[in-house]
């Protein structure tokens, strides 16, 4: 049986296989993408765009049936006015979604005008189960670089991790990976986000070292300080949903629930540049 | 003698056709199996692939295989550490020699093949929790991730089995599919 693991083949395969672990794993590390990583994403993007236009017309079918035969049940000989005026509905839903999504952009470039933008769209969502990240359609060649915030009208969705040419990876901001330092806009306490990997399921993330006798209640809402390296000052990264008193550190932690999940959005942009205030 | 075993005709026909079958299970795993989680996660067909291949073509398909997919998947749907090419590769080079030559081919032995693999596949997860989180229970992962992945994975195996099943009938004519 040895023989097999001794043969030219295998040491071959075995030492490709172990070039293939160390590069891209030090390299991540490194924070770099490697060219061949990026060239495997160039490959694969366009591929992965062509299926996910698929799954969602396959999501699109599955709903229009059950609503479809809902209607039949109802009303049979109404069916195929009401599925006209369904189609009719739901590309209205789609425009006015869209009408929306835009109608914030505007309001979020009035309000940041030192704010570059790039609108991305999402192509494909993590393919494992202990992350919560996503790949955008936009890469190094769009001028997109690792760190840059990612986020809708809403608020903060995460950073750029990673970048390929034509793509690059999102984490999302209950990842532990960037300490975001935020405030409430209400009493302007301060406290440091952070990810936890039991919350992630529920996609909530915490705010710890709040002191504790800070004014802090449930609802408030919570922006970002523009501490730190990747997210500038004034951008919504939740609400308070809980607060919890930790007597040994004599500080408070806040659950905080993000203001946007990356699971309903399809659009997202990407904030290049901003001027750093400092005070 | 890696040149020869490239270079034949029929296997070459016989890697690209898998290959092409295990794209199409990439771009599943990266595009419609995300958008329906059960339980919150989503199972990993690109394993099976690996062992599906193995189980049919033998070690070496199943070591080119590996190494293959886990590199892609590792590149395209994740971030951080990459230990599936060698993983993978060890797996398809191994349950392929295993079924060439000790054990005889067919649903049982893919059910704990496949069983074991992702088993291994659950550790690999551990690793990469481990390297990406700061705060994480280990029960919890084990729990809320790593069982439920292995469990629907195992399942879904099955369904990637059925296909490479019927393709690996297309070049072998006996139900035992020797090379």
């Amino acid at each position: 049986m040895l023989h097999f693991f001794k043969s030219k083949f295998f040491i071959v395969l075995l030492i490709v296989s172990l070039i293939l672990v160390i590069v891209p794993s030090v390299l991540s590390i490194m924070g770099l993408s490697s060219y061949v990583r990026s060239a495997v994403g160039v490959v694969v993007s366009p591929f992965v765009r062509v299926f996910d236009y698929v799954s969602d017309s396959i999501h699109g079918f599955t709903d229009y049936f059950t609503e479809f035969d809902r209607l039949r049940e109802e009303n049979e000989e109404l069916k195929d006015r009401i599925s006209r005026m369904e189609d009719d509905i739901y590309n209205a839903k789609l425009l006015e979604a869209e009408n929306q999504w835009l109608y914030g952009f505007l309001d979020l470039r009035r309000t940041h005008d030192d704010f570059t933008f790039k609108e991305a769209t999402i192509t494909s969502r993590q393919a494992v189960n202990y992350l919560t990240s996503f790949t955008l359609d936009c890469g190094s060649m769009s001028g997109i670089k690792k760190d840059m915030p990612v986020i809708t009208a809403d608020g903060i969705v995460g950073y750029v991790c990673e970048v390929g040419a034509t793509w690059c990876k999102v984490s999302s901001i209950v990842e532990t990976s960037v300490s975001v330092g935020g405030y409430s806009d209400r009493a302007g306490v301060v406290g440091v986000i952070e990810g936890e990997f039991s919350l992630r399921d529920k996609f909530r993330c915490r705010m710890k070292y709040i002191d504790s006798d800070a004014d802090i209640q449930i609802g408030d809402r919570i922006l970002s300080s523009g501490l730190g390296e990747v997210y500038p000052r004034g951008l919504s990264i939740g609400t308070v949903e809980s607060i919890e008193l930790d007597p040994a550190s004599r500080t408070k932690t806040a659950i905080i629930k993000p203001s946007v999940d990356p699971d309903s959005i399809d659009k997202v942009m990407i904030i290049t540049d901003y001027r750093v205030y400092i005070e | 003698m890696q040149l020869k075993f490239f270079l034949d005709n029929d296997k070459l026909i016989r890697g690209l056709s898998y290959g092409g079958l295990a794209f199409f299970f990439l771009l599943l795993q990266l595009t419609l199996v995300p958008r329906y989680p059960i339980y919150g996660v989503s199972p990993d067909l690109m394993l099976s692939c690996v062992l599906a291949v193995s189980m049919f073509e033998g070690g070496k398909f199943g070591a080119v295989m590996g190494v293959t997919t886990g590199f892609v998947i590792d590149a395209v749907g994740s971030v951080g550490l990459s230990l599936l090419p060698l993983v993978y590769m060890l797996f398809g080079y191994i349950t392929g020699i295993c079924s060439e030559f000790l054990f005889r081919r067919g649903l049982l032995f893919f059910t704990i093949a496949s069983s074991i693999g992702y088993f291994l596949r659950g550790f690999v997860t551990l690793i990469n929790i481990s390297a990406s989180w700061n705060h994480y229970s280990t029960s919890y992962v084990f729990l809320r991730v790593i069982f439920p992945e292995i469990g629907l994975s195992v399942l879904f195996s099955y369904f990637v089995y059925i296909f490479f099943r019927l393709l690996a009938g297309k070049f072998h004519s006996s139900f035992e599919l020797k090379n």
